[in-house]
């Protein structure tokens, strides 16, 4: 009865042993691939943090008037308002009625 | 002898036989009983002190397993670049600062094997390093630094020389993208990541914060606008050929800072100890006669006591009064008896003298001290100065009411216009995004009957035919303004010439101040005046240098603002097909 409990015991010991050590092995091969992928992300991050900062100097507006300088004679020209619309619907509408203006004016001088 | 038997309970009526016990076998037998009970105790214990050690090793395991997680954060900090100090961003989400890795170069002597060889290596790669103090440096023996803050060549130039000897130690530093364009604002870090001046010295707390670190701090700054009006201060600077040029763009209702320009200014990148005085932010910290802009306060005091209207007739205009020991003037002749609004259009200081007069200093000085002109301006900046104590002796609310005799900084002056365009609201200018309690809730200084009558009146300086400011008539913008030409109270044969102009006038959503310290006439410049294009013009008012800047300005900005505010576009922008 003894050496049936001890047994037993013993048993069950080394099968949650041997699943732990598996799981363990499991887990440990699991977290150098977490590792490897994070050592990735953290260089891909890296490179956005310095990749940001070059495209916010390579886009500044200081950066763009001098290049627009060393390549033509013209300087920076604002848009004028009348040039601006919200939605493309507004810009064809607007067009719609400069053509019907002009129609009209065709008709007059006819 | 049955009956014995029967009343013996250990009788056993079956038992055929006696029984004969072997007490020698009995005490062998037990012998050995209690011998395998002692082993098995020992069993027992054994497995008690296995159980116990697995126990044991079972709570360490766990605390393992709990604590792996920061385990692994160490181990994810040495790879990530983990900022000390949080970016700095404008009102689009446009970085201006960040921190950055990067490198200094020091010796360890000890580790050289070849000295001569070292120091031929570093002539040739770093001629500029003093062989002398290199040398020196070498014979002490101790640990030193060779080169700070390498550039990435530099520290690539090291690397490749592959000497031990050499370690390349990393810090942060501070980069600012757009250079000089925020040098005024933005100020600087020492090399202990301590914020020096400006921004980074005011949110120097703020922006140490580690649980913020991942959020950017966002200013109200448009970088766009800021750059547009610095390039057009510069070009004034050389066409006036002025000492120094200064611009701001408020939001009237919210106080919001859009674009704050102090010329000359300097490169933050290059971290160099600047400390002559026209290098001073002349917004903020730079104290100014800002002459007749103050026009407009004391018209506007006098509306507001309902002393006068728009159209009230001030008589006795005389060519001079004299005050005390000063003699008050005008710079040209006007008519004996003007109406207010002409006053201010015209911009006479005789004419202001008379309605300060009618107001009386008390109510005058009260009204400047509640327009925050006596006080100092509360801006996030440590660059702000405080205004000198103004001594309310003899004359003074007759200089004061044209704008001498009174020193502000044009921040104040720029607050002070947006209250009186914005229905009479108190504004505080901000550098902080998101802060910005709603105008309606903050102190009402005049009403706003008075503040619509002075926006019609600031309109008319722009489009009257005798204004001053009509090369500020930027079609579609509705600019209104007040000029301002003063001399330099402390070079007296120098002007401080300012504008400050409010737009769109039916419903004032940004003010902008354009100041120039000393411009010169500039005969060569072509004007547009009222439609005609003018040149060999030799005055050098506010009026043709200052207006016709910001002029330059409403233009160039004035399509950015309307496509952040459809409301005004839709609102005020004329269509080409109407």
């Amino acid at each position: 009865m003894l050496n049936k409990n001890l047994l037993l015991s013993l048993f069950i010991f080394s099968i949650l042993m041997i699943f732990t050590s598996v799981i363990k092995t499991q887990t440990r091969l699991i977290e150098k691939k977490i590792y490897t992928h994070e050592k990735k992300l953290a260089n891909i991050k890296n490179n956005l943090h310095e990749a940001q900062l070059d495209y916010y100097y390579l886009s500044s507006p200081q950066f763009i008037a001098n290049k627009i300088r060393e390549y033509s004679e013209k300087d920076y020209e604002s848009i004028e308002y009348y040039r601006i619309y919200f939605s493309f619907e507004e810009f064809l509408s607007e067009g719609r009625k400069i053509s019907e203006i002009k129609n009209n004016e065709k008709k007059i001088q006819k | 002898m049955k009956k014995k038997y029967k009343n013996n309970k250990k009788f056993n009526p079956n038992q055929k036989s006696f029984y004969f016990e072997d007490y020698l076998e009995t005490n062998y037998k037990q012998k050995k009983i209690s011998k395998s009970l002692i082993s098995e105790d020992r069993v027992y214990i054994l497995f008690f002190f296995f159980f116990c050690l697995m126990t044991i090793f079972a709570i360490k395991i766990t605390f393992v397993s709990l604590q792996a997680p920061q385990f692994l954060e160490i181990k994810k900090n040495n790879l990530n670049f983990l900022s000390l100090r949080r970016d700095v961003v404008d009102r689009n989400g446009e970085l201006i600062s960040r921190n950055i890795k990067a490198y200094h170069a020091a010796v360890k002597p000890n580790l050289i094997k070849d000295k001569q060889k070292f120091l031929l290596n570093i002539k040739i790669n770093f001629p500029e390093i003093s062989q002398e103090k290199l040398k020196n440096n070498l014979s002490k023996n101790k640990w030193f630094y060779l080169k700070k803050r390498l550039t990435e060549e530099e520290r690539n130039k090291f690397w490749l020389m592959g000497d031990k000897a050499i370690e390349l130690e990393s810090y942060q530093s501070r980069i600012y993208p757009h250079g000089n364009l925020y040098s005024h604002i933005l100020g600087q870090i020492d090399d202990d990541n301590y914020g020096i001046s400006g921004v980074e010295s005011y949110f120097d707390r703020e922006l140490k914060d580690l649980k913020k670190i991942s959020r950017p701090l966002s200013l109200t700054l448009d970088t766009n606008i800021q750059y547009l009006i610095q390039n057009e201060l510069e070009k004034a600077t050389k066409d006036f050929s002025t000492n120094g040029a200064a611009g701001l763009l408020m939001s009237a209702k919210t106080g919001e800072v859009l674009s704050l320009v102090s010329l000359p200014n300097y490169n933050i990148n290059l971290r160099k100890n600047i400390n002559n005085d026209i290098f001073a932010n002349k917004i903020t910290k730079s104290q100014y006669e800002l002459g007749s802009i103050f026009k407009t306060f004391t018209i506007a005091l006098a509306l507001d006591e309902n002393l006068l209207e728009p159209e009230s007739i001030v008589n006795d205009i005389t060519k001079n009064i004299k005050c005390s020991k000063y003699v008050i003037s005008d710079t040209h002749e006007f008519s004996s008896s003007m109406r207010v609004d002409e006053i201010l259009i015209q911009s006479s200081n005789v004419g202001a003298v008379k309605i300060a007069e009618k107001v009386g200093e008390i109510k005058f000085r009260n009204f400047l001290n509640k327009l925050n002109l006596l006080n100092m301006s509360k801006i996030e900046l440590d660059e702000v100065s405080t205004p000198k104590k103004l001594k309310w002796n003899k004359c003074k609310l007759e200089t004061v009411s044209f704008g001498h005799g009174i020193m502000t900084t044009p921040i104040q002056a720029a607050a002070a216009y947006a209250t009186i365009s914005n229905g009479g609201y108190r504004i505080e200018p901000t550098l902080k995004k998101n802060i910005i309690k709603s105008p309606r809730k903050n102190k009402k200084i005049i009403s706003s009957e008075t503040s619509a009558k002075m926006n019609t009146m600031l309109r008319k300086v722009v489009t009257d035919k005798k204004g001053t400011a009509s090369m500020a008539n930027i079609f579609g913008y509705q600019v209104g303004g007040k000029t301002g030409t003063a001399q330099n109270y402390e070079r007296k044969n120098e002007n401080i010439n300012t504008f400050i102009s409010v737009f769109p006038i039916q419903d004032p959503n940004y003010v902008l101040l354009v100041l120039l310290d000393d411009p010169k006439a500039a005969p060569d410049i072509i004007y547009n005046y009222k439609g005609k294009n003018i040149t060999n013009i030799n005055r050098n008012e506010a009026g043709w240098n200052a207006v016709y800047v910001a002029g330059k300005i409403i233009k160039k900005i004035g399509p950015i603002l309307a496509i952040n505010n459809e409301e005004f576009h839709n609102k005020y922008v004329v269509k080409k097909s109407n």
